[in-house]
């Protein structure tokens, strides 16, 4: 696929995303009473009818480019992806397993899976920095990270 | 004389120092920003005098909305929600090798716009408030209106892309409960949403993370680890080649900065693309434009301190912000108020001397702190990536403690990434985000006041200006071009 239709297929799927979601505002808001509904509708219908224009030009413009199909480039490259799921694994564990542990395992763990692989370096960085970042914002900023498995010491 | 004398004595210049310090460091880290500085640090401020403590506190609020800086042009990652915009143009500086001078940039730029509105506070702090006393709902409307309609101009190239994702960012200002009415909207039942999205955790997510996630594919550093970080100083000159901008910038941020309610954000943003739209290298503002730097920062560094002038002489708090020194002032007896300018005239000069002063010590230690700062850049993004991911991730939920907004941040990181990556305009968004609340709570006040007639916004003469301003924002563009060919053919 050319850039141009890689590209107009990556604006197409986005703008039918955006137009999906200001058409459910649009009928989600009907058993709202007059004022409440009255912005999300107007504001909805524009961006509906705005994605809807965008929507032909870009049609009519992949339509005009030139270039045969070639493959989908991926959406998220290995590291990408890589990152994510760290991203999420750290999310779903900060609370019970806790700010400290959870945040040293991924300094630990991302770089080296990225291609950092220095341990007497990573390890001490990891540490230092989980830890000041915890004594900074528990005892400087009085805001308490979650302490999750360690919860009886901290 | 005597006032400045109070202004240095050595015990203000030490509480000057260690606000401005403090601040940056704050300031610096996401999430955080300076309502929170202000809130964390306004009890260390009881044993102070009235004077000690609003100068004490301006130079903690200066410092942090400065600090946000830091963070947005060397990972554009906004210290603060404010320098969302500072992150356009300094950010790419950083891709380039010039962080120095960004941040020399950055500095001046602060400061500038920081002794603007300092001299508009003791200048005209009496006149700036009964102006703002005649900003009612519909010039608040209308305002709104006239930041959005900047939205197509925001957006580099393609006005209906720049049109939707302002569209999309008012629409998910309707998360949550109605401004108006109070009633839950796209709630899908939970309590979480019923307080709405927050802007922090989505902000730090869609240019944070996301731009993480760009490093991510990029070998090395951002910098060369033997490079030199230079252009620091040279920042700082280049600032007075833009005389104009400076001066437009400051101007505009006082003006936003003492209508309560619009602050910093709005400030940043509207005087961005003011200035984009007024440049003629426009299709350059995003990838390390200077004015599209100077723009916001000055703004910031005025608002900072003409957002006090409503506060303080007339006791409206427009801010929360504002609100902390009002706290500040009341606890030490003094009045704020239509006579406090009058009554408390050494009081006032001294803690004008002392405002004026702490812009002087945030520009000084920045600039003296610049070329450490700046090297984070020379850090392997294998390593940046994941402390971009810790910093995100604490920042998302420093805010409020909760979980969801960690959730929430990392889902906008995921869609900021695809809509940048496909030319949907992100500061389109934010706009979006900024005045969707605005727009919609004044327009029902304004119909509400006026019996539901629309005459409300013709019938005064700041409502009036708004729309001829708002319509020629629209008609310019076509305006423009017919004024060109009109020229060849002539």
């Amino acid at each position: 696929m050319s850039d141009t239709k890689k590209a107009a297929a990556a604006d197409i799927v986005i703008l039918v995303v955006i137009m999906l979601t200001s058409a459910y505002m649009f009928a989600a808001s009907g058993p709202f009473a007059a004022e409440t509904k009255l912005f999300p509708r107007i504001v909805s219908t524009a961006v509906f009818l705005c994605c809807a224009a965008k929507l032909a030009l870009t049609v009519r413009a992949a339509g005009k480019a030139e270039g045969q199909s070639a493959g989908r480039k991926r959406l998220f490259s290995r590291n990408q992806a890589v990152v994510l799921a760290a991203s999420l694994l750290y999310v779903v564990l900060l609370v019970p397993i806790g700010f400290l542990p959870c945040t040293i395992a991924v300094l630990i763990a991302l770089p080296y899976m990225l291609g950092y692989q220095r341990w007497k370096v990573l390890i001490p960085f990891a540490v230092v920095i989980t830890v000041a970042f915890y004594v900074i914002f528990r005892y400087g900023f009085y805001i308490k990270l979650p302490a999750g498995v360690l919860s009886g010491l901290l | 004389m005597s006032a400045l004398l109070t202004a240095i004595s050595p015990l203000n210049l030490i509480y000057m120092l260690v606000g401005t310090v403090l601040g940056i460091l704050i300031g610096a880290a996401p999430g955080l920003g300076p309502v929170f500085a202000l809130a964390i640090l306004l009890p260390m401020t009881y044993s102070m005098s009235a004077t000690s403590s609003v100068i004490f506190l301006s130079a903690v609020y200066g410092a942090c909305c400065y600090g946000g800086s830091i963070s947005a042009i060397l990972l554009n990652t906004p210290g603060t929600p404010g320098n969302v915009a500072t992150c356009f143009d300094g950010y790419p500086m950083t891709r380039k090798g010039e962080a120095g001078r960004a941040l020399g940039i950055s500095t001046v730029s602060s400061l500038v716009g920081g002794l603007f509105g300092v001299a508009a506070f003791a200048l005209l702090g009496n006149a700036l408030a009964q102006l703002s006393l005649k900003i009612g709902a519909a010039e608040y409307f209308l305002l709104a209106v006239a930041g959005l309609s900047l939205v197509a101009l925001a957006a580099k190239g393609n006005a209906l892309k720049g049109i939707i994702m302002g569209g999309l960012g008012l629409m998910l200002t309707f998360i949550g409960r109605s401004v108006v009415t109070g009633d839950k909207r796209f709630t899908f039942g939970t309590v979480y949403l019923e307080d709405g999205l927050q802007f922090i955790p989505i902000v730090i997510g869609a240019f944070a993370l996301a731009q993480a996630l760009i490093l991510v594919n990029e070998k090395g550093a951002m910098s060369a680890s033997d490079s030199k970080v230079s252009g620091v100083m040279a920042g700082t000159r280049e600032v007075f080649k833009f005389p104009v901008p400076l001066i437009r910038s400051s101007v505009l941020g006082t003006i936003i900065g003492i209508v309560p309610g619009l602050g910093i954000n709005a400030a940043s943003f509207i005087t961005y693309v003011v200035e984009k739209n007024a440049a003629k290298d426009k299709d350059t503002f995003g990838e390390g434009n200077t004015k599209g730097l100077i723009a916001p920062q000055t703004a910031i560094g005025a608002v900072t301190s003409s957002a006090l002038i409503p506060a303080f002489a007339l006791g409206v708090p427009g801010s929360s912000s504002a609100a902390l020194f009002l706290s500040a002032l009341s606890i030490h007896g003094i009045q704020t108020g239509y006579s406090f300018y009058s009554k408390n005239g050494d009081m006032v000069s001294t803690i004008i001397w002392g405002m004026l002063l702490a812009q002087f010590a945030f520009a000084i230690l920045g600039l003296l702190g610049a070329k450490y700062f700046a090297k984070i850049t020379e850090m392997p993004n294998s390593l940046l990536v994941p402390l971009i991911l810790m910093l995100s991730v604490v920042g998302a939920y420093a805010t409020r403690r909760q979980i969801m907004d960690v959730v929430v941040m990392l889902v906008a990181a995921v869609v900021g990434y695809c809509l940048e990556r496909n030319k949907f305009p992100l500061s389109c968004l934010v706009l979006g985000l900024i005045l969707g609340s605005l727009a919609e709570d004044n327009y029902c006040r304004a119909m509400r006041l006026s019996g539901n007639s629309w005459s409300i916004f013709i019938t005064r003469p700041i409502s009036l200006a708004l729309i001829i301003v708002i319509v020629v924002c629209f008609a310019w563009p076509f305006l423009k071009k017919a004024f060109g060919k009109k020229n060849a053919e002539g």
